[in-house]
């Protein structure tokens, strides 16, 4: 009944010439129509295929797009491990070689020595301060003195339970007393602007050069006495000045400070 | 004219499936495509000219791929004749 719906009679031709042709093309096989149209859809097909390639390797990389974003992201974690890893390392190797460093010094001073890490640096009230790792409970106190090798790095000024504020020398409320080359002329150093080291208070009639080396007296009571300052960079002598000055060059840079060591 | 540009839209149709090769229909754009045709060719023609089309295009088919003749306009005839009687019934 639905067949006669179709139109029965059309159907049922071309399902016949359908069966006719399998048949008759299994038996005799129709090689000049093929051939014939094959040659007529070739370039057609080619321009096809090539065109299929194309959408195919968008549809392919769009299938793989979530596979790739998330090889990126487990790629770029790993990237970032790795280099926290190297940071890490390069920190730990730093690390050793001051503790090397500082352990030969120790033995050499005699100084009970307590190793620690600079965490960063802060203005406050507008002077600068580096903060250390190690506070009350590794038992470092107020005006604990912080040095590198044979190197004054300055003093504790601000103590909590597990970390330290230390002004350096080059911190402008920084002063102390110290001994200028070879003949050991006096004068005091001052940190000037938060980044460099002033040498004042020398007086005219002492006889100091530039590259001499500065090394604290340890007149106030808190620094031990002959630590290294730094050397004498530049030297202003003025006949009617009461005293000369100069620039201190630092043996150390603030910037690549890591680890120091707090004399307990 | 109708007709015409119809026909000449399965003829690429078959010309696609055979240069795209079958992931083209695994990707669900010929199947669904091959679809919408036949369903614009039962409401644009009669029957029987949809008919003469699939069987026709199966032809064209079987020539450009090398198939036995026949079987793809066997198997057009019978889906479009299937596909009528679900839809004219």
């Amino acid at each position: 009944m639905c067949l006669k719906m179709i139109t029965y009679k059309p159907f049922l031709i071309l399902i016949a010439i359908s069966l006719l042709l399998i048949f008759s093309d299994r038996v005799f096989y129709f090689k000049t129509p093929r051939n014939f149209t094959q040659f007529v859809f070739k370039p057609v097909l080619l321009g096809l295929h090539e065109s299929g390639l194309k959408l195919f390797q968008v549809f392919d990389f769009l299938a793989k797009l979530p596979k790739i974003y998330q090889e990126n992201q487990e790629l770029n974690l790993k990237l970032s491990q790795q280099a926290s890893l190297e940071i890490a390392n390069e920190r730990l190797k730093q690390e050793n070689q001051a503790l090397r460093n500082q352990l030969f010094i120790q033995k050499e001073v005699g100084l009970e020595l307590l190793p620690s890490q600079v965490l960063g640096q802060i203005n406050l009230s507008s002077q600068v301060f580096l903060v250390i790792d190690k506070g009350e409970s590794e038992g470092v106190s107020n005006q604990s003195v912080v040095v590198l090798e044979k190197n004054l790095i300055g003093k504790i000024e601000k103590v909590e339970k597990h970390t330290a504020l230390l002004s350096p020398l080059f911190g402008s409320q920084s002063k102390l007393t110290v001994k200028i080359g070879v003949k050991e002329a006096q004068g005091v150093i001052e940190g000037e602007l938060n980044s460099q080291v002033k040498l004042t208070q020398v007086l005219q009639e002492a006889q100091i050069q530039v590259g001499d080396l500065i090394l604290s007296q340890g007149s106030e009571g808190i620094y031990p006495a002959n630590l290294v300052i730094g050397r004498l960079k530049t030297l202003e002598k003025k006949d009617w000045e009461v005293y000369q000055r100069g620039e201190v060059e630092l043996f150390w840079d603030p910037r690549q400070l890591k680890t120091v060591f707090v004399i307990l | 004219m109708k007709e015409i540009s119809f026909f000449l839209l399965l003829i690429f149709l078959s010309l696609i499936q055979i240069a795209w090769g079958p992931w083209l229909s695994f990707l669900g754009f010929a199947i669904p495509l091959s679809l919408l045709v036949l369903l614009m060719g039962i409401k644009w023609f009669k029957s029987s000219s949809l008919l003469i089309f699939a069987f026709f295009s199966g032809l064209f088919y079987d020539l450009v791929s090398s198939e036995t003749l026949g079987i793809m306009a066997l198997l057009n005839t019978i889906i479009v004749g299937v596909a009528l009687m679900l839809v004219k019934k």
